[in-house]
């Protein structure tokens, strides 16, 4: 019977918090509807030369390609003006260093978003000549500039994976406009280590636990909890007495596991852009979470399918995580090892300060349990209290 | 034990009260509201008091009707940095400074709007007033909730003086009054006006037409200045040159860069008589949006004959306000005038307008220097 009941209980928080999950999405969703006047460019670093992702308001392109294109419904774009478009833009994207010109060619077209803000999504490669550092390069850029005087181009790096910025947030480089079409690209020599990017992502990784209060909190409190039984009392369950040992090895475990899978899996579904929620409701999330974990740690609100709690909260962590780690250019086999990487980086942190508090709570839950137990209110206490202003902090900034 | 459940439920109130904190104000003073009150005291409001002091009083007035935690939100020290963070943009794209329309109860809007009528005029207010109108009519017709009433915003970056300098900065999707008071200069600049629906709309019973005025003197000017070859610029301009531009899609750095701009036009000396009244029209159109005490100073200014003197007009696309990539500019020693005709956003089949006024030197008080 024991088993049964477990086995319901799991099942049951899961589907509560998705649901509310998914009141969030519905909450946030629908909110962004308003075209960006200007173009952006992505530039993602390769080996053998320079992959550009231009995405091009059809708003001001029409002007500079000199056919109406934001009139009609986006997917009729490309099936009418799919050739002229390539020759336009490499009549307006060139590379050169060495005195060498660099071959350009038109990869993707894409036509994205809908009628009145609708953009024109084009991967250009750019691939350099032979035993020429493709690392230094002039480049040449007037798409729309040329003909609209208003319009500016901003240009982000947005991968460099062998120079050691792969994954992370992209880091604008320059603004384009009318007057200003050519700049000097320096990505400097290529770093000696080969595994640049996957050792940043690694202390990146340890260091975003570190340095997150919030997700230490969070952890403290289902950690502080852990080797507690839970009793069913008549007012309710409650927390009493110490695990035996062994109980408490699995409980920890357990919890520590499931979390890491949570957050695991949202990181890595953020990090594709497949969820992609705003970041000021991720963190209000976060707080939210730590609210929970705070009367949790006063009383039990799970007293089973605890796992399965810390799993759905740290869904939501994860998505925080996710802020710092960006999918978008890395081929499939560097955006593994960049998501191995952050978050081996996350679960050593985890590991090491776990090592460091687990050992004084279990000898303090075993010697003393009344001095424990007031240990695990006054945090309880102060986490919630914490958890508050966070809430209210970051509320505010909604 | 009992003291548990008392905590669990403490914190759980609380987080819903902190979620809940402020979101909606009351619906009863509505924009049409608020309009017919304007229109009801037209002639008796706007006197040739000093706005500066009569500013102040409302200031204080609406300021001591907020809570605390909305008075912390409304009032901001001043820095450049602060006041350049408005936006053409709806604000749940880029935040603004301040206090939301929608976090005020009725008796904080109907003080807010005396406020905004006090240090601009009758016709500021309304001029407002058919702004948020215009942002809720996108709401209602595809917009959503990133547009409405809601989401306009009123700040004192500074402390309300009546010797001390301060900005009142009131800004929303497509309007931004930076109201300098104290300053080097008296300035209501840079000032933002953009509007789609394009024209006349009818929402909630009234009908608006917030930029008629300075739609129609640019249009007038419009069908002057096509007989004049040299007042034509080469290439397209489908926006504003000085718009709110800067790096993440708010204002730009100080002083705009108006050296660099080497298309100008042609010379305000070189129209005829009745066109060069067509360009102080547009002038008027924009300046007089604002106190008579403003008015009178900023109008002596822009439309000294030295000014105009070193005064330019230009245009861009076809001549008229009725095509995307249409676009005015007037320049002088201190205006700085820019209209721009570009697609809609709500309504892709359609026009609307950005435009805006800057003053060279006198842009946040004078504070804009380098």
């Amino acid at each position: 019977m024991a088993v049964s009941a477990s086995a319901d209980a799991r099942p049951w928080w899961w589907s509560r918090w998705i649901g509310w999950l998914w009141v969030l999405v519905l909450i946030t969703s629908g909110a962004q509807a308003h075209p960006m006047p200007e173009s952006r460019v992505w530039i993602d670093a390769q080996p053998a030369g320079l992959r550009l992702t231009l995405q091009l308001p059809l708003t001001r392109l029409e002007f500079a390609f000199g056919q109406p294109l934001a009139e009609d419904v986006p997917s009729k774009v490309l099936s009418q003006h799919r050739e002229a478009l390539v020759r336009y833009l490499l009549a307006h994207v060139h590379a050169r260093s060495a005195q060498q010109d660099w071959l350009v060619e038109v990869s993707e077209l894409g036509v994205n978003g809908e009628a009145g803000q609708a953009e024109l999504e084009a991967v250009l490669w750019l691939q350099a000549p032979e035993r020429v550092d493709s690392r230094r390069v002039t480049l040449f850029y007037d798409v729309i500039t040329h003909e609209v005087r208003t319009h500016r181009v901003q240009v982000f790096l947005r991968q460099d994976w062998a120079g050691g910025q792969g994954a992370q947030p992209p880091r604008p480089l320059v603004q384009l406009d009318t007057a200003h079409t050519e700049w000097g690209l320096d990505l400097g020599p290529v770093p000696s280590s080969a595994v640049a990017s996957v050792r940043t992502l690694l202390i990146q990784g340890a260091w975003h636990i570190a340095e997150g209060a919030d997700h230490l909190l969070f952890l403290a409190l289902l950690v502080l909890v852990a080797p507690l039984r839970a009793v069913r009392k008549d007012v309710g369950w409650r927390w009493e007495g110490c695990l035996p040992a062994v109980h408490r090895w699995r409980r920890m475990a357990w919890v520590v596991s499931a979390f890491t899978l949570g957050h695991s899996l949202t990181l890595a579904l953020g990090s594709v852009g497949v969820l992609n929620w705003p970041a000021a409701w991720v963190e209000v999330g976060v707080a939210l979470t730590l609210i929970v974990a705070a009367v949790h740690a006063w009383q039990p609100v799970w007293h089973q399918g605890e796992a399965g709690m810390a799993a759905t909260l740290g869904l939501v962590h994860g998505m925080a995580f996710s802020a710092s780690l960006s999918g978008a250019g890395l081929s499939v086999g560097q955006w593994i090892q960049a998501l191995m990487a952050f978050n081996l980086g996350i679960e050593l942190m985890q590991l090491a300060l776990l090592a460091l508090v687990v050992p004084v709570l279990w000898w303090g839950c075993h010697r003393w349990p009344p001095g424990y137990d007031r240990v695990r209110q006054m945090v309880s206490l102060g986490g919630g209290v914490m958890a508050c202003f966070w809430l209210w902090e970051r509320a505010r900034m909604l | 034990m009992k003291i548990g459940y008392v905590y669990a439920t403490w914190l759980l109130a609380a987080a819903l009260g902190i979620v809940t904190l402020g979101t909606r104000g009351s619906p009863e003073a509505s924009v049409a509201a608020l309009d017919a009150e304007l229109n009801a005291q037209a002639a008796s409001f706007d006197r040739a008091e000093a706005a500066t002091d009569a500013t102040y009083a409302a200031a204080v007035a609406f300021y001591q009707k907020l809570s605390t935690a909305q008075k912390a939100k409304a009032r901001q020290s001043w820095s450049l940095s602060t006041a350049r963070h408005w936006s053409n943009l709806p604000a749940q794209l880029v935040s603004r400074n301040g206090i939301a329309w929608g976090d005020l109860t009725k008796a904080q809007k109907t003080a807010a709007l005396k406020l905004i009528r006090t240090a601009l005029s009758t016709k500021g207010a309304k001029l407002q007033l058919g702004m948020m109108a215009a942002d809720n009519y996108l709401a209602d017709n595809g917009g959503g909730s990133s547009y409405g009433e809601d989401s306009y915003y009123i700040a004192f970056l500074g402390t309300p003086s009546t010797s001390d300098f301060w900005v009142l900065q009131i800004t929303g999707h497509h309007l931004t009054y930076n109201i300098a008071f104290n300053g080097t200069y008296k300035s209501p600049t840079p000032l933002f006006l953009g509007v789609e629906p394009k024209a006349a709309f009818t929402q909630d019973g009234v009908q608006y037409d917030p930029m008629v005025s300075q739609r129609t003197a640019v249009s007038n000017l419009g069908a002057a200045l096509t007989a004049y070859s040299g007042a034509k610029l080469s290439g397209t301009y489908s926006d504003l040159l000085f718009g709110a531009n800067g790096s993440g899609n708010i204002d730009g750095d100080c002083p705009r860069s108006y050296s660099h701009v080497s298309d100008h036009g042609l010379p305000y000396a070189s129209l005829s008589a009745a066109h060069q009244t067509l360009v102080k029209a547009v002038i008027r159109a924009y300046v007089n949006t604002q106190s008579s005490e403003y008015v009178s100073d900023l109008l002596g200014a822009y439309l000294d004959a030295t000014a105009l003197a070193q005064t330019y007009v230009a245009y861009a696309g076809t001549g008229t306000v009725t095509r995307s990539g249409d676009y005015f500019r007037i320049e002088g020693p201190r205006v700085w005038i820019e209209f721009s005709v570009q697609r809609g956003v709500i309504f892709g089949n359609d026009i609307h307008y950005h435009t805006i006024w800057r003053d060279k030197v006198g842009d946040y008080g004078g504070q804009c220097v380098s």
